[in-house]
């Protein structure tokens, strides 16, 4: 059952439902906080809005694409640019830890990389880039600037032979996100 | 009592105002919603002789980063009049005016945006005069209210706002520029109408305790008409097709 609703709009009572996802709870009302569809979950007894535009803030679970603005011991910071592959201008960053990785380099600064949202903590976006399709999606070698090409887990300048260590996704190279950086 | 001294007839015998209105009535109010392509949400809004344009964006990275606060997001409103806006050529340049009504819809809109949603980031709401005709801060407030839920920013309730006042010694809704400058008092009020809160309340001029009053309830008459207005906007552009609940 779905409902088209305005901000403001009562959606359900709190003894029926809890809030959702875009619904804040008034009193006893329930409310949309966005434009879009009301969904009643019966099963778990929640109601949510679903958003007619979403804003371009990521969300947990999201997967996102973005430049490495910021390498520090045990984390990167990456600048957003896609989220679930949809170019976005916010320009928000999150954070990665890269602790648990055993490697020299994980990523580096304005290397592009693949990640994925796990939730928002301390005011700050947190993601992950643990999973095998998470990692470096496109990289310059660090010595002489030109392109590199994979060597199992490592990478290998195809002008001046260097050898570096990155956490590689299994789409590095492959996918046309390369056109981000242009 | 109070007023500037003018040869405008403000209320006839019949109490018919000057632009032909009854003293209950509000001006014609027409809303475009999504009328910017590079802004978020945008809406245009035609209050009587008012043309306010509503741009919004974000949320989005705070510059200058000190201005980010790491618990919520942040608001900016910018409201600006044009040169071409009013009769005489305006400076371009904020004035202590602009200034203050930037803060006042700032304010005025915080209570509706949920802003903890986004910590360490900005949504920022510009609001462009094109012509004014009295109330002006009352109408970029409807706009830029329905600008921010174009813009799918998670919101408590819409605020919509219109102004009651005092002109020859009657309490009159939706104060028109004649009214403005001649008339005893000016209150524009801002309502969020779901939540049944008062954003804005502001007056310019003076009222008995009575009349304060009155004045309120008239203004949250014409704020309810404006919501009207505000929702049927929003409808005609997201549910267009006649599913409009």
């Amino acid at each position: 059952m779905s409902n088209s609703v305005l901000p403001g709009d009562k959606i359900a009572i709190m003894e029926e439902y809890e809030a959702g996802n875009n619904a804040c709870a008034d009193g006893h009302i329930v409310r949309a906080t966005v434009i879009g569809q009301s969904e009643i979950d019966k099963k778990e007894r929640v109601v949510n809005v679903k958003n007619n535009k979403p804003i371009s803030i990521p969300e947990k679970g999201d997967i996102v694409i973005g430049t490495v603005e910021a390498v520090m011991g045990s984390m990167i910071a990456v600048l957003i640019n896609y989220i679930n592959s949809k170019p976005v201008k916010s320009q928000v960053e999150c954070i990665c830890a890269t602790r648990s990785l055993r490697k020299k380099n994980v990523a580096l600064v304005k290397d592009l990389v693949k990640l994925k949202i796990i939730g928002h903590l301390n005011g700050a976006i947190h993601a992950t880039i643990q999973d095998p399709g998470l990692g470096v999606l496109f990289t310059k070698c660090r010595k002489c600037g030109m392109d590199v090409k994979p060597m199992r887990d490592i990478i290998k300048c195809v002008e001046c032979g260097w050898t570096d260590d990155r956490k590689l996704s299994s789409d590095f190279l492959k996918s046309d996100f390369l056109k981000v950086r242009e | 009592m109070g007023g500037r001294e003018t040869d405008v007839v403000l209320l006839d015998e019949n109490g018919i105002r000057s632009d032909g209105r009854k003293v209950n009535e509000t001006r014609k109010v027409t809303i475009k919603v999504g009328v910017l392509k590079n802004a978020d949400g945008s809406a245009y809004i035609e209050f009587g002789g008012n043309k306010i344009l509503a741009g919004v964006f974000g949320p989005r990275d705070v510059h200058p980063k000190h201005m980010s606060n790491p618990d919520t997001g942040i608001l900016r409103v910018r409201y600006h009049m044009e040169p071409f806006s009013v009769s005489e050529r305006k400076n371009p340049a904020p004035s202590r005016r602009e200034i203050e009504i930037s803060k006042v819809l700032k304010e005025a809109l915080e209570p509706a945006v949920i802003l903890e949603k986004f910590p360490r980031t900005a949504i920022d709401v510009y609001l462009e005069v094109l012509q004014a005709d009295g109330g002006t801060r009352c109408a970029a407030l409807d706009a830029a209210s329905v600008a921010l839920a174009d813009a799918g920013i998670p919101m408590r309730d819409m605020v919509c706002s219109c102004a009651a006042g005092k002109a020859a010694d009657a309490l009159i809704l939706d104060v028109n520029n004649e009214e403005d400058q001649a008339g005893q008092a000016d209150m524009p009020i801002g309502y969020m109408p779901n939540l049944g809160k008062i954003t804005l309340l502001q007056l310019d001029g003076v009222l008995t305790t009575d009349e304060f009053k009155k004045c309120i309830e008239l203004g949250l008459e014409g704020c309810k008409q404006v919501y009207e207005i505000q929702k049927n906007a929003l409808r005609e552009k997201y549910f267009s097709s006649g599913d409009n609940n």
